[in-house]
């Protein structure tokens, strides 16, 4: 169980202790401890926040499931970003759950990963299903995009990112094109609500 | 030894020189009859002697008046006086412009900036040329004639470029005038900074001018705009990121917990059904913090049209559908900037909640105009009104009122409300177009778009489309 919020493991661990088939065997709060505390314990099942404090928990996926590629992960998260949820399941992740599920589904869907299954809810896949045929932004358009995020103009953006104002642009334009955002305020909304960026 | 008069009166009753033939002729305002006077330019030798009793001057019996003077006696013949009848001939003899002398020709033009120009004309009269008179006028300049004067020349100073005609008539010593007179006709021609080029150009650069000082003030609140927007948006972010981190975090926490302990208390129990309502709650409220963190009433592109989000507002507050409610947009719908959609909303929501909680009244309509200028918001019942005091008082937050006047000014937008007890309230929110649209920020399209709209409009027929909920 990886989460960095201390009241939302106490919650998950909650859940899990009220059934009987579920134990859970370790905890951890940020990425390289949920990596080292993986080959320690080698659990049955992983969850996984979304976002981690060092690296975002598709990483950690990614990190863990190239060591041991028979892991069977969950991914947690708040929100139900399309763009995430897709990255999550291209890392190798086995699911996609949210916190905001009612305790019963989150252990079915514990149980049915455990079984060899993959679970995604209905309304992840719903979400999923509405983006299928978007473009994806690049890596270099995502950095920028966090950077609007920010609150950063183009100009501080060029600085940050060692390109020039004019790059900034183009990256900006293309990013509005492919989130079909009329502008920079909207782009963000749409990028924070796919979960292209977080908070 | 006597002497005859023989200079002429001057038939102007000038008093000129030292000595008057009669001392009795002087005094012509009592007479009633003008004097004529003499002096030794008219030959005229000493001074008259004036010793009364004894008169100094007499009539013979031919008519000649005799006249005891210092110098001797002098006799004039009245019958016989001379009058100068030959009116002078007047010339212009030269142009003087800043030193320069130049013969005066027809046509004469001036270098440009002459500052000094000196006119020199003579008027030929032999009996008593320094009797000659002049009077001059400057076509183009003087607005009457100057004079009489006795001076030959005439200065002027810094005349403007442009055509004159110098006019000079002169009189000889018997005041008979030479109309005619003599004419110089010249031109100062305009240097380069005086001439319509260089002022239409001149005016042309301060137009110019102008307008970039202008478009660049615009620009720049443009981008104090941007920068406000951007501003709120990194705002926005961090409180979405804090929600997220405790208040969200901690609820779902909190909510899974609930639910595992629900589960440990037997069906039946009284305590359950509270606790499964407090679960209810729960929910409910982590999926409005979801959804306020989301920003899915902001950027949901379903509720993307304020008309249609507003128009959901009722059903959202569950209220009884006591009251009729239109939503009824006017003009060509144009696309917002999110962040003002937003707070238009808002500020309409807050209204409505008014209007749905606490107006009382049986209609209710909000009406979204779409003008070339602005965006305007007018959200009116026929309730039961606020009451003024409510209005004057610190007791506005009870409304929201204080809430949508902040909202409204931090995006640049006026806020209005009418309201009396029985009859009613409307409340106006107008954003100004610059503000409002998406893309209007650019100076340059926004003066297109609004020449556009005003011709448009014309022919945009008022198209109103009803939204019930």
């Amino acid at each position: 169980m990886v989460d960095d919020h201390p009241l939302m493991r106490e919650g998950i661990a909650a859940i899990l202790r009220s059934q009987p088939d579920t134990e859970l065997v370790a905890d951890a709060a940020t990425g390289r401890e949920a990596i080292m505390r993986f080959g320690q314990h080698r659990p049955d099942v992983t969850l996984m926040d979304v976002r981690l404090p060092d690296m975002s928990g598709i990483d950690a996926v990614i990190a863990i499931r190239s060591e041991f590629p028979e892991a069977r992960i969950v991914m947690l998260s708040t929100f139900e970003g399309d763009v995430e949820i897709q990255r999550a399941l291209r890392a190798g992740a086995r699911g996609y759950l949210l916190k905001s599920l009612p305790p019963a589904q989150i252990v079915g869907c514990i149980r049915d990963v455990h079984a060899g299954k993959k679970c995604i809810p209905s309304e992840v896949a719903a979400r999923l299903a509405e983006h299928l045929s978007d473009d994806e932004l690049s890596s270099r358009e995502i950095e920028v995009l966090q950077q609007v995020a920010a609150g950063h103009r183009n100009r501080d953006i060029a600085g940050q990112l060692y390109i020039t104002e004019e790059t900034v642009k183009v990256h900006v334009k293309h990013i509005m094109e492919k989130l079909g955002a009329r502008d920079r305020t909207e782009a963000v909304a749409i990028a924070l609500r796919r979960g292209v960026i977080h908070y | 030894m006597a002497r005859r008069c023989r200079a002429p009166p001057s038939g102007r009753s000038a008093r000129r020189g030292t000595a008057a033939c009669g001392s009795a002729w002087d005094r012509e305002g009592s007479a009633g009859y003008a004097g004529v006077s003499f002096d030794a330019g008219d030959g005229l030798r000493g001074l008259p002697r004036q010793r009364e009793p004894f008169p100094t001057a007499a009539r013979d019996a031919d008519g000649k008046l005799w006249f005891a003077t210092t110098g001797g006696i002098a006799v004039i013949d009245p019958r016989r006086w001379p009058v100068n009848v030959v009116p002078p001939p007047v010339v212009i003899e030269e142009v003087v412009a800043d030193d320069r002398e130049l013969r005066p020709a027809a046509g004469l033009e001036l270098p440009p900036n002459t500052r000094n120009l000196k006119l020199r004309f003579a008027a030929l009269s032999l009996t008593a040329p320094e009797r000659v008179r002049f009077r001059y006028r400057l076509d183009g300049y003087d607005d009457d004639w100057h004079g009489p004067v006795g001076a030959r020349t005439v200065s002027y100073t810094n005349l403007p470029p442009r055509s004159y005609r110098f006019r000079v008539v002169a009189c000889n010593n018997d005041g008979l005038w030479n109309d005619v007179g003599a004419t110089q006709g010249f031109a100062i021609l305009p240097a380069f900074h005086q001439t319509r080029t260089f002022q239409a150009l001149w005016l042309a650069v301060i137009v110019v001018l102008a307008w970039t000082a202008y478009r660049w003030r615009v620009r720049q609140l443009a981008a104090r705009l941007d920068l406000q927007f951007e501003e709120r948006l990194a705002e926005r972010t961090r409180i979405a990121r804090e929600l997220h981190d405790t208040l969200l975090q901690g609820f779902l926490s909190a909510s899974m917990q609930l639910n595992v302990a629900i589960g440990e208390i037997p069906t039946e129990a009284v305590t359950r059904s509270r606790l499964d309502y407090v679960q209810q709650l729960m929910a409910r409220v982590i999926e409005e913090a979801r959804g306020a963190l989301r920003g899915l009433r902001s950027s949901d592109r379903a509720a993307d049209d304020l008309g249609q989000s507003l128009s959901r507002v009722r059903g959202e507050l569950g209220d009884p559908e006591t009251a009729s409610f239109h939503v009824i947009a006017e003009g060509q719908v144009r696309p917002l900037r999110p962040i003002i959609r937003d707070e238009v909303y808002r500020i309409g929501r807050e209204a409505l909640v008014n209007a749905f909680r606490h107006s009382g009244a049986r209609n209710i309509e909000v009406a979204l105009e779409y003008r070339s200028r602005q965006l305007r918001l007018l959200v009116r019942d026929d309730g039961k009104g606020v009451d003024p005091e409510v209005l004057q008082s610190g007791r506005e937050g009870h409304w929201g009122l204080s809430g949508m006047r902040e909202r409204a000014e931090a995006i640049g937008a006026r806020l209005r409300l009418w309201s009396r007890s029985g009859f009613g309230t409307e409340v106006e929110l107008a954003v100004p177009s610059r503000i409002a649209f998406e893309g209007d920020a650019a100076p340059g399209r926004w003066w297109r778009i609004s020449l556009f709209a005003k011709r448009g409009r014309r022919g945009d027929r008022r198209h109103a489309s009803e939204m019930n909920d």
